[in-house]
């Protein structure tokens, strides 16, 4: 053993060790603003990984289409059902908004408040994922050019899957909602109240649990109406995410770590994996 | 005629690195992804084969490279840990099994232990950091030895066309260093 590490190459490895460690400390914090050659590299990559994603997903997606096949017939029933209560709340949806805005009108709203809650829904390709299962971040192929900034939402069509959280040229890197940890201080909880009960419910999510693939929404108060079941989507109080974005559905709810309040478990709606098209969330300006 | 073979690694380590961020997403099953977290390291075992058969020291260097082009490509919580660990586990291979003859039980062994211990030290720095909360042993059995064994298969794959190539390469830089 001491043969192996003979002086020199011990010494080196420390000075290694301390360089990484440094070099790893520094890049821990948020940083806001990526330097030009970390964007330069990034940009060259993701653009030819660009051309590989594409066919890797069709060749993989014959696969899927074929298993789909099986259980066509099966979801054509569900969607027929689905689709004639599509129906009735379009109806009542359109006489909603037209009262909404009446009132709006009424109570005299300014027009920012108005457009508030008109978001833009922009359509990336996911280009490439991490193949470090620790680090849950995906690469999609719109950036600053495309007035990207960090922090926006992104979700896929079944819900809120995470946020963008460094942005270069003409790509970005999208933390996934698998990856927040309250321990790091690289991820943003997230503000959550359940679908309906917007008033009266709320909590906040900031663990994800790896072991069973659940969110883990904590903070609770005791006199919180959430159930198992409810379907859980951002409040919009954190100022971060945008409010209304469904997140999961409550699979369980039990009493915290300190006793004081509860915390629920949440079964997230979107898969994180295999994702081959994504919205970024643009929230008009505020002020 | 050196340099030409040595930018022929590059490249194919290159195409690799691209490979596992986009192709390797999609070819192991979804389950895989969610139950165990099986992620293969395509290029950590080119880099380990490069490093039994040609010299450790361009093992470092390609580990640190590719494993700071990972980090910079992939940047989520930090950059460098990918680097470090792909560099340190390809030298300490290298430098431990520098004196016996490989074969290929022996470089299969090699390349297990290399890929073990870049996992062990990348899940130890996600951890000093406090990136990741699960215990050791939940990762040990769901992340480390299913992403072993795929690497393995892969390792064994490539088994015999490396180990002429990086041979031949060998034998070359010896006898140009030689004249």
């Amino acid at each position: 053993m001491f043969k192996l590490f003979g002086n020199k190459r011990l010494f080196i490895l420390l000075i290694g060790l301390i360089c990484f460690i440094a070099l790893m400390g520094l890049t821990l914090e948020q940083r806001s603003k990526l330097i030009w050659p970390e964007k330069f590299v990034k940009d060259s990559i993701s653009w030819m990984q660009s051309f590989l994603y594409k066919p890797a997903e069709y060749a993989a997606g014959l696969f899927q289409d074929i298993h789909d096949l099986t259980v066509v017939y099966q979801e054509n029933k569900v969607l027929k059902q689905t689709l004639a209560r599509y129906a009735k709340d379009t109806a009542k949806l359109n006489e909603m908004e037209a009262e909404n805005i009446r009132l709006k009108e009424a109570l005299s709203f300014t027009e920012q408040q108005k457009q508030a809650n008109q978001y833009t829904y922009r359509i990336a390709q996911v280009i490439g994922t991490s193949p470090d299962p620790y680090n849950n971040t995906i690469v999609i192929n719109l950036g600053e050019r495309n007035g990207i900034k960090e922090n926006m939402a992104v979700v896929s069509t079944d819900g809120l899957i995470g946020r963008i959280d460094s942005v270069s040229g003409f790509s970005s890197n999208v933390q996934l909602l698998s990856g927040i940890e309250d321990s790091g201080n690289v991820s943003k909880a997230i503000a959550a109240t359940v679908k309906g009960k917007e008033g009266d419910s709320y909590g906040i999510i900031e663990n994800y649990d790896l072991k069973s693939g659940m969110l883990i929404m904590t903070k609770i108060p005791q006199t919180d109406p959430l159930q198992e079941g409810d379907t859980v989507v951002t409040s919009g109080l954190g100022q971060i995410f945008p409010g209304g974005i469904e997140i999961g559905k409550v699979v369980s709810k039990s009493i915290g770590d300190f006793g004081i309040t509860y915390k629920a478990m949440i079964a997230p709606f979107s898969s994180f994996h295999h994702l081959r098209e994504v919205f970024v969330v643009e929230v008009p300006e505020q002020g | 005629m050196r340099n030409v073979r040595r930018s022929w690694i590059t490249l194919l380590l290159f195409a690799l690195f691209l490979l596992e961020g986009t192709v390797l997403p999609w070819l192991t099953p979804s389950d895989w992804q969610e139950k165990a977290l099986v992620s293969p390291h395509l290029v950590l075992v080119a880099i380990l084969y490069t490093s039994l058969y040609t010299n450790r020291h361009l093992a470092l260097a390609y580990g640190i490279g590719f494993g700071l082009l990972q980090d910079f490509a992939y940047y989520g919580p930090m950059i460098g840990t990918n680097s470090f660990a792909m560099g340190l586990s390809a030298y300490m291979i290298g430098l431990l099994m520098r004196r016996t003859p490989i074969r290929i039980v022996m470089s299969l062994f090699g390349i297990a232990w290399g890929v073990f211990g870049y996992e062990c030290i990348r899940y130890g720095l996600y951890r000093l950091f406090q990136l990741t909360s699960v215990p050791f042993e939940w990762s040990l059995l769901h992340e480390m030895l299913p992403s072993l064994l795929i690497d393995l298969l892969f390792a064994l794959a490539v088994y015999v066309p490396a180990r002429k190539w990086l041979e031949r390469l060998d034998d070359e830089e010896k006898e140009s260093a030689e004249e």
